[in-house]
């Protein structure tokens, strides 16, 4: 764990031990931003990435006490961050994974080669993203963007540890099908 | 970005011993996509077998521990449907075998969109349950 990380933990424990609330706005202002923009990966909507920000940090102020520093607190914040879209997303879409993978079956699975992305850009990958259920692009990008443990991405997705490292598997395939399906002729 | 996509094309381990890839091969030998894992008691494989998600864990000595299969919720055995069907709609599904005996990993999601983990066995009777 970093400097960054202990300067964190520093915060969280004058806020529990010593009553200085006032101090969660440092945290606020450090990753207000990073939050909203996750949530506006996830939901595609500005105002409402403003509104779950918002809620967010809320729920985080009131979770603080259970935060026990196994990782930094930024994981801890972003795992909230993507439960709490993700829930959003399964009550409002009303789009279950198990139907819309039962619809969106990968007509094939390849092996994978490092060259695969070697032309991939930001704005290509944004569009694979977004063509793939939100779940499985809150798995790829907990991940392989913020570095959160299978642990507590199945915490924050609610499915088991097994589920996550399987749905993990599919998500990747998936965007591999999607690029080679998307990708410019060369 | 180039690194976030690095990490979906490789693996996070290299050095397998041979018993264990000889096991592996052996075993699944249409296996693709595979990954490898330091696991608590040997060694984890995540791959893609007969167009399914699949989980196995291998002893030291390449003997198969456990073996975890992401199978489809319509495939799902009769006496565990009657059994779940008033609970709730099953968001996953997955066998295990672990050293032989058989169960099944559901999460169910109920009426009031709470998840729940249930361990089934094959004749519908739960071992366990917790909420996710």
């Amino acid at each position: 764990m970093g400097d960054n990380a202990f300067r964190d933990e520093e915060i969280i424990r004058s806020i529990l031990r010593e009553g200085m609330s006032h101090k969660y706005s440092i945290l606020y202002k450090k990753y207000y931003q990073r939050v909203l923009d996750k949530c506006y990966t996830m939901v595609k909507n500005k105002e409402k990435a403003r509104e779950l920000a918002q809620e967010i940090f809320a729920k985080a102020f009131e979770m603080l006490g259970t935060f026990q520093g196994r990782s930094s607190f930024s994981s801890w914040l972003y795992s909230i961050t993507y439960n709490h879209c993700i829930d959003y997303l399964r009550i409002q879409k009303k789009i279950s994974y198990p139907d819309w993978d039962r619809d969106n079956v990968l007509p094939d699975i390849f092996e994978p080669v490092e060259e695969d992305f070697s032309e991939t850009d930001y704005d290509m990958l944004m569009k694979i993203l977004d063509k793939i259920h939100p779940e499985e692009k809150a798995l790829l990008l907990m991940k392989y963007q913020d570095g959160i443990s299978i642990h507590n991405i199945s915490t924050a997705l609610r499915i088991s540890e097994s589920a996550a490292k399987m749905r993990l598997k599919r998500a990747k395939a998936r965007v591999l099908y999607l690029y080679r399906e998307m990708k410019p002729e060369g | 970005m180039k690194d976030f996509l690095r990490h979906i094309t490789t693996g996070s381990l290299n050095e397998i011993p041979e018993s264990v890839l000889d096991a592996f091969k052996n075993e699944f030998p249409e296996a693709i996509n595979t990954e490898w894992y330091k696991a608590a008691d040997g060694f984890e494989a995540v791959f893609h077998d007969e167009g399914i998600e699949k989980i196995a864990i291998f002893g030291d000595q390449g003997t198969i521990l456990i073996l975890e299969e992401n199978l489809s919720v319509d495939s799902i055995p009769l006496a565990i449907a009657d059994l779940v069907r008033d609970m709730g709609k099953i968001m996953n599904y997955i066998r295990v075998n672990n050293k032989g005996v058989v169960t099944f990993e559901l999460i169910l999601r109920d009426r009031n969109w709470h998840r729940h983990l249930l361990e089934v066995s094959p004749e519908g009777v739960v071992l366990n349950k917790r909420r996710l």
